[in-house]
Order: structure tokens, then C-alpha cells, then sequence
């Protein structure tokens, strides 16, 4: 399992390649993207602040509980913070298993369970102001 | 949020009595709000996580109603709000998150 909190731009391609081994038949990879607009909005850029040393110890413990549920080789979460531009990688989750069902479930699984624990925030920035979002509900 | 509990500045003056230190990390919209993102507090033994963030919300008007909708964390674990803190305590207040994507 690899965890990592990064302020520079994540390289995918390098998560991509650590997780696709001989063992592995399938790898499930999820990309969490910078949009240009919040329901209609446009939104001109994005920050991300982190309570840095729990949020580590946060995904480590979604990593662990996925490793637990389901049968997997290879976990990677990496998880971007400071200013992100429009079209930049917020997150990405590569899962490697020797069953695609398994690597499909356990990616979905932690990017769900990170939106809800893990103590990272979201700072929308328009063109007229900003915003921290900070939602009311789980989901 | 309650309005029985009398209001007292967190501040770094002794209250009387006994008092613990306590670390206050502050982030995101809160962070903003306070103007800091970390201060160090003298409290009354026996105050709670909640307390703690109602008696900081008293001096600042854009916390008002805040208290059921942020998180403690204390030493870097999630804490129920009627946690009592310890000297020497670190109390993260964690607002509602939104990492991912």
C-alpha cells in the first residue's frame, strides 16, 4: 500500500505502472478531476488545505479496511493539496487485484469513504469570490 | 447550539482555579473565520472539545451556529464533542470535509 499526500501535480502514469504486476488481472484506477464549473458555475481554480498528518493516517486506514474486505495486491492513494488548476488531478486511486469485480469494488469504496473522513477541504474559487465547500450531508 | 453556557474568552489569561493548556488547530472555513490557525488556550479543567470551540465561537460572529456542524479531533483521533480535554491536549476542529474530487 502506498499513501501519499503531494503539493506537486500527480503523475498517474507512475501510480499506474506500480500496480500493474504479472499477478494482477485487473487494475481499476480512479481520477478525481479539477471541473470548470460547480452546477453551472464557473469555477476559475481550486484549493485543497489538509490536517496533514491525520489525513495521512485517515487513508492509510480506508487503504488497510479495503485490503481487508476484499481480496487485493496493490493499493495506491495519492491526494493533491495547495492550488490546483482546472483539468488537474485532485486524486488518484489505483487498485490492483487478480479479479477485476474486486478492483472495481474496493476503488469505488475508497473514493467514496475519503469524500466523508478524511480531513482534507475544498476551496472553490470563482470569478466574483470564493467558497469553502463544506458539505451538509453524507453522499 | 445551547445558549445556557455563559460565554468566556479563550484567552491566554489563567482563569481562576485550575486550568489546563490546551493547542487549538484551526482549518479551512474556520481557520478563515478566527483569522489563525492555531492558538494556544488556558480553559477550566473539565472543559469539553465542544465547550472549548463554543467559548472561541463567543468572539467571532461568523462561527455562530457552527457547534453542531464541525468535528473534534484530539491528538490527531476523532473525539465525541463531550470529550473532556487533558492538559497538554491537542484539539483539532475539523469542519465538514471535501476532499476527493
Amino acid at each position: 500500500m502506498n499513501i501519499k499526500l503531494t503539493h506537486e501535480p500527480i503523475d498517474a502514469d507512475a501510480l499506474i505502472q506500480r500496480v500493474t504486476r504479472p499477478g494482477n488481472g485487473g487494475i481499476c484506477t480512479f481520477h478525481g478531476i479539477v471541473r470548470d464549473n460547480m452546477d453551472g458555475r464557473p469555477v476559475v481554480k481550486l484549493e485543497y488545505e489538509a490536517f496533514e498528518p491525520m489525513a495521512l493516517q485517515e487513508l492509510e486506514h480506508i487503504g488497510r479496511q479495503a485490503e481487508e474486505r476484499w481480496d487485493l495486491s496493490d493499493v495506491e492513494i495519492e491526494h493533491r493539496v495547495g492550488e490546483l488548476q482546472i483539468g488537474e488531478a485532485s486524486v488518484v486511486i489505483a487498485v490492483g487485484a487478480p479479479h477485476r469485480a474486486e478492483a472495481f469494488e474496493a476503488c469505488r469504496y475508497i473514493i467514496d469513504t475519503l469524500k466523508t473522513t478524511v480531513p482534507i477541504w475544498k476551496k472553490e474559487f470563482y470569478r466574483d469570490g470564493a467558497v469553502w465547500i463544506e458539505p451538509t450531508a453524507a453522499g | 447550539m445551547s445558549g445556557s453556557r455563559a460565554p468566556q474568552a479563550a484567552t491566554d489569561a489563567a482563569p481562576a482555579g485550575a486550568a489546563i493548556r490546551v493547542s487549538l488547530l484551526l482549518f479551512a472555513s474556520v481557520a478563515e473565520a478566527v483569522g489563525e490557525r492555531r492558538r494556544e488556550v488556558r480553559v477550566p479543567e473539565g472543559t469539553t472539545a465542544r465547550g472549548l470551540f463554543e467559548q472561541l465561537a463567543a468572539d467571532v460572529p461568523a462561527l455562530a451556529g457552527r457547534a453542531d456542524h464541525v468535528s473534534f479531533a484530539r491528538n490527531q483521533q476523532f473525539v465525541p464533542p463531550d470529550t473532556v480535554l487533558a492538559d497538554g491536549d491537542e484539539l483539532a476542529v475539523i469542519p465538514p470535509v471535501s476532499g476527493g474530487a
